[in-house]
């Protein structure tokens, strides 16, 4: 099967909108979360249950909580290297897993708690053509 | 009926060439200014994305108020396949929107910005996000590499809460061909004569429709307080200050940001808007190859003043800086592979 990246109606919610989802039974705010099938549940992935949920915004800045810095990329990201992922903790206490961009890949300049903000960018082009878009964080303004 | 700008935003890319570094690697006259370079992770589709949610943020306005978007440029990632509906869907917009990518020509901002007033006007929408996104191609080596930049930036078509009222509007067009580009093509060719070019292309197509505006509203330039125009080249206001007869300077923006398609003339108004003071008039002047200039006039209200907390300045870009070298530059117009 050939590989194909088109964002679905039900993550688009992650993807496009940093907006995570509210499980009504136990109060995780699951992110990224997928619908399962067309159905309006999620399955949590702390409580474990097939949950309706409430959709959730999340905050659009934090701080880095832990970061890597890629030095051999995965197929499709070679000529993107150095290039680093943060865990990064939003100012509403959820943390998400993103590509860092705008800032040079090294030690020296990313530091733990540093100030970030997401910004809509593309994330990779595959193959067919296709490009995937989807947020990263860059280093807040002063 | 007032209609007019609501809101605005402004995007510059962080990445930065001399100009003189593109001309050291091809051994010819090295002219001043920079050009901004979209990165390796943006496209027309991340800069107009964070124009638009600027806009939205200096209008304090959710996604949801917007009817139709707009997206004027000359380089959108698909020739074929709408990348305004992305911006609509990250922006968080009801589903039952008009998209709309403007397309093949530098003027295809004012054009989608018309468009927008006309459908407010025919009473079908309150709130048209407009947003102009482009980052046009040049073959390297060839003189518009010099002078190709990229940039957005994007205004909220409205009635209500405006910052500045549209006076008056007025269209020109001519068949000549000065720069263009073929479907099958990458990019953009010129007709390597610039004193023609400009000759017979904007130094005649503007004046032609700026006199056609001041006629219809009876007023000289002198009447005006500030001049926004879709700077394509070195030379550009310089001719044009002389044609037109007018006395007040014209900040460049071309000399940090470079021709950034259709997106200039939008990011020149932008940068007006950021220092003006409620009550100045301002005219605003595209062109586009094929050829064909629009024109508004302006007015600035109290409005303006309130909002200016929630701004993100155009200088705030053009001043975060960082420079690469000409083979970085290739690297990311994918002319280079690593």
């Amino acid at each position: 099967m050939s590989e194909y990246i088109t964002a679905l109606e039900r993550e688009i919610d992650s993807k496009f909108r940093l907006t995570g989802a509210e499980c009504l039974e136990c109060g995780t705010i699951n992110y990224p979360f997928v619908r399962v099938g067309s159905s309006e549940k999620i399955v949590c992935r702390s409580c474990g249950k097939r949950s309706d949920f409430k959709p959730k915004k999340l905050s659009r800045r934090g701080k880095i909580y832990s970061f890597i810095v890629v030095k051999v990329a995965p197929m499709g990201f070679e000529n993107e290297v150095p290039y680093a992922i943060a865990v990064v903790e939003l100012d509403d206490g959820v943390r998400v897993i993103a590509r860092l961009t705008d800032v040079t890949p090294n030690p020296e300049v990313i530091k733990v708690g540093m100030r970030v903000r997401a910004v809509f960018r593309k994330l990779r082009e595959i193959k067919n053509g296709e490009i995937e878009y989807g947020f990263k964080f860059k280093p807040e303004e002063e | 009926m007032k209609i007019g700008i609501r809101a605005y935003g402004a995007y510059v890319p962080r990445l930065r060439i001399k100009r003189s570094e593109i001309a050291k690697s091809w051994k010819s006259a090295a002219p001043p200014g920079e050009n901004a370079v979209p990165g390796m992770d943006e496209d027309v589709i991340t800069m107009a994305v964070e124009a638009s949610e600027n806009a939205l943020a200096h209008g304090d306005l959710d996604g949801e108020v917007i009817d139709a978007i707009y997206l004027a440029s000359t380089s959108t990632p698909y020739e074929s396949k709408q990348s305004s509906i992305t911006i609509a869907e990250v922006l968080g917009c009801k589903k039952e929107i008009r998209t709309m990518d403007v397309k093949g020509s530098f003027r295809s901002s004012t054009q989608a910005f018309f468009s927008a007033m006309d459908f407010i006007e025919a009473g079908k929408s309150s709130n048209c996000l407009v947003v102009a996104s482009d980052s046009p191609n040049a073959a390297p080596g060839s003189s518009m590499e010099l002078n190709f930049g990229a940039g957005a930036a994007a205004f909220i078509v409205s009635e209500n809460e405006l910052i500045s009222e549209i006076i008056e509007r007025y269209s020109f067009s001519t068949e000549f061909q000065d720069t263009w580009r073929k479907s099958d093509e990458r990019y953009m060719k010129d007709l390597e004569d610039p004193r023609l070019q400009s000759l017979y292309g904007y130094q005649r197509t503007i004046p032609e429709a700026v006199n056609g505006l001041l006629k219809r509203m009876g007023v000289g330039t002198e009447n005006f307080d500030g001049f926004a125009v879709g700077e394509e080249d070195r030379g550009m206001l310089r001719s044009l200050k002389k044609i037109l007869k007018i006395k007040k300077d014209l900040p460049s923006i071309f000399q940090s940001v470079g021709n950034a398609g259709s997106a200039s003339v939008f990011l020149s108004l932008a940068n007006l808007f950021d220092d003006a003071k409620p009550g100045e008039k301002i005219l605003v002047a595209s062109y586009g190859s094929g050829s064909g200039s629009d024109v508004f006039a302006l007015v600035t209200t109290p409005e303006i003043d309130k909002k200016r907390e929630r701004l993100k300045r155009v200088s705030d870009y053009i001043n975060k800086a960082e420079y690469i070298e000409y083979t970085e530059y290739l690297r990311l117009k994918k002319v280079l592979w690593r």
